[in-house]
C-alpha cells in the first residue's frame, strides 16, 4: 500500500516536470506578426516554434463588388521586397525563418474588364493575373477579330460596332483590315465592352462563259444586284437564257436576288446565232442591190435640207452646298426632339433624361 | 449584380396578385409607407441598375436612414410585402442585405374556390409601376432616340434627292452610310432589347 503511495507521489512529480518542460519551450518560440501594406487586410499574429514556419496567403481577395485586391510582393523584418509570381486563384505559400518576427504583404486593387458579342479577342496587354481583371490605372485596349466564320464560305459574323459600359457606343468602319483595336479603356472601375455583331451570308454569282458581278457577303434581308457579261465565240453570242440557284427577278442580264441564307446563282447562258444570220443576210441583200445597179445605171439626186437645231440650254441643277452638315444636324435634331417626347411622356426620369442628353 | 436579363424579365412579366396584396399599389394607399417604400425601391433600382440597400429606401422614403428607421421600413417589408411575393431580399453578405421588386405589372386577381378546385380569375386592368422607374439602361433610351432620327434622316434624304437637291453619288453614300446604321440600331434593339420596345413604348 504505502510503495502504492510513493508510486503515485512519483508519478505526479515526473508529469508536472514534464509539464513545466513543454510550456517553458513553448515559451522560447517567436511571435510572428502578419500584416498587409495600406492595410488592404486584417493583421494578425502567429508563433513560431522550432525551424521553419509555412504561412499561406490567398493570391485575390475581395475588395468590394467589382473590384479585388491581389497579392504583389512580401518583406521580411524591413528588408527588401520579394516579387510574388502573380495568380488570379489560389494560396501562396511562404516557409518563415523561425527567428522571423514581422511579413509584409502588398497589394495591388484590380479591376474586372468584361468583353461581351464575341469570344474572338484578346487584351492589350493581357492580364498580370492572365484573367480579365486588370490593376488599377492600368491602360487595356481589346483587339478583335472583324469576322469570324461560322460556316466556310458561308455564313459569317461580322463586328459592326462597339460599346463602353453601355453608355457610349461607337461605328467599326469597314476599311478593309481584318482586326479593330479599341482605345485603351483607363482601368480605375468596372468596365463592359460589348461589341455588335451582325450576321452576314455568302452569295456566289457563276457563269461558265462570262464575267459575273455581285458575288459577296451580304446580310439577311438584303436585295443585291447581279449580272453577268457574257463572252462571245465569234458572231455567235452567248446571251442569258435564266438564272438558276434562288428565285430572281431579272430584266436583260442584270437582275436581284433577296438574301435569305448562304446562296450560289447560277447565269445559265446559250447560243444565239441571229447576229450571224443577219450579218449573211445583209451581205446577200448588198450583194443583190450592187447587181441591179449595175443592170439600170440610173442615179439618183437626193434633195438636200438643211435643218436648223436649236440647242436649247438645260439650267443647270443647283445643289445644297455642305449637305452632309445639313443632314447631321437634322439628324442631331430629330434624336434630340424624340428624346425630349420620351421625357415629355414620362418614359424616362429627370436624371436619366439629363445623363443621356449629355452623351447625344 | 444581377443581370440585365434578370431585370428585364421583372419588366416583362406580369405578377398576379391576390386583393389583399394589391391594396398595397391602389390609390387608398397612397400615404401609407407600404407604398411609398414600393414607389422608392422601383426608383432606386432604377438608377442603381439593381437591389437596393435598406438605407436607401429608407432615405428615399422617410428622409432619414439611421438604425431606427430602417428597422421601421425592414419590418414593413418583411411583414407585408415579402410574403405578397412584391417584394424578394438578396443576401450579398452576411452584412450586405439588398431588395428588389419582383415585378413592375401587376394584375389583381380573385381567387375562386369551387368543388372544381381551386383557380383564379383577373380583376381590372394590369397596373403598372411608372415606367420611368423600370430598369432599363440609358443605350437602350439611346438607341431609341437615334433609331427616330435616322428613319427620319433617311425619309428626308430620299425626298431631297427626288426634288434634285443633291447629286447622286452624295445620296447613295449618305443613303448607304445611314441605312447601316439604323441597321444596326435595330439589330441591337431586338436582340438585346427584345419585346421591350413594344412594351415601353405602347401607351398603358
Amino acid at each position: 500500500m504505502r510503495f502504492l503511495l510513493y508510486l503515485l507521489v512519483f508519478l505526479f512529480g515526473l508529469s508536472t516536470f514534464i509539464y513545466n518542460d513543454s510550456s517553458s519551450f513553448a515559451q522560447s518560440g517567436n511571435k510572428l506578426s502578419v500584416s498587409f501594406e495600406d492595410n488592404v487586410a486584417s493583421s494578425y499574429d502567429v508563433s513560431l516554434s522550432g525551424g521553419k514556419f509555412a504561412i499561406t496567403q490567398d493570391y485575390s481577395w475581395v475588395k468590394d463588388e467589382t473590384s479585388r485586391y491581389n497579392l504583389v510582393s512580401y518583406s521580411i523584418d524591413g528588408g527588401e521586397s520579394v516579387k510574388i509570381a502573380r495568380s488570379a486563384r489560389g494560396s501562396f505559400t511562404l516557409d518563415i525563418p523561425s527567428d522571423s518576427s514581422q511579413l509584409v504583404f502588398s497589394a495591388v486593387i484590380q479591376h474586372a474588364l468584361t468583353v461581351t458579342g464575341t469570344n474572338d479577342f484578346s487584351f492589350l496587354p493581357s492580364s498580370p493575373t492572365q484573367d480579365n481583371w486588370f490593376d488599377s490605372g492600368t491602360e487595356v485596349s481589346i483587339n478583335v477579330s472583324k469576322t469570324t466564320e461560322i460556316e466556310k464560305n458561308k455564313v459569317r459574323q461580322e463586328i459592326t460596332g462597339w460599346s463602353l459600359d453601355k453608355s457610349e457606343f461607337w461605328n467599326i468602319e469597314d476599311d478593309g483590315s481584318t482586326f479593330f483595336v479599341t482605345p485603351p479603356v483607363i482601368m480605375n472601375q468596372y468596365h463592359l465592352i460589348d461589341f455588335f455583331v451582325t450576321t452576314k451570308y455568302k452569295l456566289n454569282v457563276v457563269a461558265e462563259n462570262g464575267v459575273t458581278s455581285g458575288s459577296g457577303w451580304y446580310k439577311q434581308g438584303e436585295t443585291v444586284p447581279i449580272a453577268v457579261v457574257s463572252s462571245n465565240d465569234g458572231l455567235i453570242l452567248n446571251t442569258l437564257s435564266e438564272w438558276e440557284g434562288a428565285e430572281i427577278e431579272h430584266d436583260g442580264n442584270s437582275a436581284q436576288v433577296f438574301v435569305n441564307g448562304p446562296l450560289t446563282v447560277t447565269a445559265k447562258l446559250e447560243k444565239n446565232y441571229s447576229l450571224f444570220i443577219m450579218i449573211i443576210v445583209i451581205s446577200i441583200l448588198a450583194v443583190g442591190v450592187v447587181i441591179a445597179k449595175k443592170f439600170k445605171r440610173t442615179t439618183v439626186s437626193i434633195p438636200q435640207t438643211i435643218s436648223t437645231v436649236n440647242v436649247v440650254k438645260t439650267p443647270e441643277t443647283q445643289y445644297i452646298e455642305k449637305y452632309d452638315q445639313e443632314i447631321s444636324a437634322y439628324l442631331s435634331e430629330q434624336t434630340l426632339e424624340k428624346l425630349n417626347l420620351m421625357h415629355e411622356s414620362k418614359l424616362i426620369s429627370d436624371s436619366k433624361y439629363s445623363k443621356i442628353k449629355k452623351i447625344l | 449584380m444581377l443581370s440585365e436579363d434578370d431585370l428585364f424579365g421583372r419588366i416583362l412579366k406580369v405578377k398576379n396578385l391576390k386583393e389583399n396584396c394589391f391594396k398595397y399599389l391602389e390609390d387608398s394607399s397612397k400615404e401609407l409607407l407600404t407604398q411609398k417604400i414600393i414607389f422608392a425601391m422601383s426608383e432606386l433600382t432604377s438608377e442603381r441598375m439593381g437591389p437596393v440597400k435598406l438605407s436607401e429606401i429608407a432615405q428615399k422614403t422617410i428622409g432619414q436612414s439611421d438604425k431606427g428607421k430602417q428597422d421601421l421600413v425592414r419590418l414593413t417589408i418583411e411583414k407585408s410585402l415579402l410574403k405578397c411575393g412584391l417584394v424578394e431580399k438578396l443576401r450579398y453578405a452576411p452584412n450586405d442585405v439588398r431588395y428588389i421588386l419582383t415585378a413592375y405589372r401587376f394584375q389583381k386577381i380573385k381567387e375562386i374556390d369551387s368543388f372544381r378546385g381551386e383557380s383564379s380569375e383577373p380583376i381590372g386592368n394590369v397596373f403598372e409601376l411608372p415606367k420611368s422607374t423600370w430598369p432599363i439602361p440609358d443605350e437602350f433610351y439611346l438607341l431609341l432616340a437615334k433609331k427616330h432620327g435616322y428613319e427620319k434622316s433617311l425619309n428626308k434624304l430620299h425626298s431631297d434627292f427626288d426634288n434634285k437637291l443633291i447629286p447622286r453619288g452624295k445620296y447613295e453614300s449618305l443613303n448607304s452610310e445611314y441605312t447601316k446604321s439604323l441597321n444596326q440600331i435595330r439589330d441591337k434593339l431586338d436582340s438585346t432589347y427584345s419585346g421591350l420596345e413594344t412594351l415601353v413604348m405602347t401607351e398603358s
